[in-house]
């Protein structure tokens, strides 16, 4: 009950946060979440027994800047890393081989201050490595890099000028890694919800 | 009406070029060498890189300056082929400081450019480009250190060279890793 009280007077502080928060200069972003990555094959489809989706754990660390022009709008850039867990597809040879995603994107950033709130769209490119995928059809040739088109859509409770928290759903636009053009292997879309920590410097 | 809009654009121009920054300098020349090995490819590529930056104009805000900038580099791989290449370049440079830079003898910040460059050479290892004119964007890390009277900048920063899909092929060509130090005056 104790903690309950504590929880909620918490809380109501929170909700009544009003300062106006100056928020130029750099920050780092730090998430975790639950992804999927759609367009995947299925079993069937490279002749596994079966297929399972891991949609956890995953990681993305973002550097950027941003910049007001006011105490409304803001623009900006953000550099992040990204760590997206696959598919595991359990081979008709016994083996085992786990997919998983790992990013460099860049993003221009455009956000609304309204209070202690900021919600955020950040419209970019993003450089899409599907590991493993490659080996476990056979096709050492196919590349496993990709540039893809990447948005994300989100806001951050602001806690005060420097911390807040942050969430967030990104999608990046890839193909059906069915198909194979060229020898050249398609990377799969990315669809993520997000939350974490975010720091700005000043 | 027409004459109005050159009278504004003109002082505004001018507010521009004359306008007082916050740094006791202005421009900061900087020589760096940079060694990687080329993304997805088997061989490295280094060389040396001449970057000049110009910050004439007031800061965007607290922490954020806008410049333009020179550059010009050459850049070899370890292949038996296609081993040279040079290029010229000019950019919009932004750097951004991790706090507000004034009176301070220490002033990390992150830098980008981007802008028109020249190469000499359409090819350097395996990577090629459509064209001798591509884009230049780099992207660093660094910090400005004073020490009496004179100030220097070090800077870790990678170059990509790509022309955006405007000619075929659009090989990108990576130099990860350029380390340079940089006189501010």
């Amino acid at each position: 009950m104790k903690k309950i009280v504590v929880i909620l007077a918490l809380l109501f502080s929170l909700s009544f946060f009003q300062v106006a928060l100056a928020r130029s200069g750099i920050y780092i972003v730090s998430e975790s979440g639950w992804a999927t990555q759609s367009k995947m094959p299925t079993a069937n489809d490279i002749q596994a027994n079966r297929v399972e989706q891991n949609h956890a754990p995953i990681l993305r660390l973002g550097l950027g800047y941003l910049h007001d022009f006011n105490d409304t709008f803001g623009l900006g850039f953000e550099a992040a890393g990204g760590w997206y867990r696959g598919s595991t597809y359990y081979l008709r040879s016994d083996k085992k081989v786990n997919t998983y995603s790992t990013t460099s994107e860049f993003m221009a950033v455009f956000v609304l201050h309204q209070e202690a709130l900021d919600y955020f769209v950040k419209v970019g490119g993003i450089r899409h490595t599907l590991t493993n995928f490659s080996v476990m059809v056979n096709n050492p040739d196919t590349s496993e890099t990709k540039i893809q088109p990447e948005a994300t859509v989100g806001i951050n409770y602001n806690f005060n000028e420097h911390f807040a928290l942050t969430t967030e759903y990104l999608h990046s636009f890839g193909s059906n890694t069915k198909s194979f053009v060229d020898n050249a292997l398609q990377c799969p879309s990315i669809n993520a919800v997000l939350a974490g920590i975010r720091i700005a410097f000043w | 009406m027409i004459k109005k809009n050159s009278l504004l654009f003109v002082t505004m121009l001018f507010s521009m070029i004359f306008a007082e920054t916050v740094f006791a300098w202005t421009y900061d020349v900087s020589l760096g060498y940079g060694r990687s090995k080329e993304t997805n490819c088997n061989y490295y590529q280094q060389g040396g890189m001449l970057d000049f930056q110009a910050f004439p104009f007031t800061k965007l805000d607290k922490t954020l300056v806008f410049g333009l900038g020179a550059s010009l580099a050459d850049w070899r791989a370890a292949t038996s082929e296609n081993k040279n290449m040079m290029t010229a370049a000019v950019s919009a440079v932004l750097r951004a400081y991790f706090a507000p830079p004034e009176a301070s003898k220490f002033r990390p910040y992150l830098s980008a450019s981007f802008g028109p460059a020249y190469l000499s050479s359409r090819k350097l290892g395996e990577r090629e480009q459509g064209s001798n004119f591509t884009f230049q964007t780099t992207m660093g890390i660094g910090s400005e250190v004073k020490f009496g009277q004179k100030e220097l900048s070090f800077n870790l920063k990678f170059v990509h060279y790509c022309n955006g899909g405007i000619f075929t092929p659009n090989q990108g060509i990576d130099i990860w890793y350029i380390f340079s130090i940089g006189y501010l005056f």
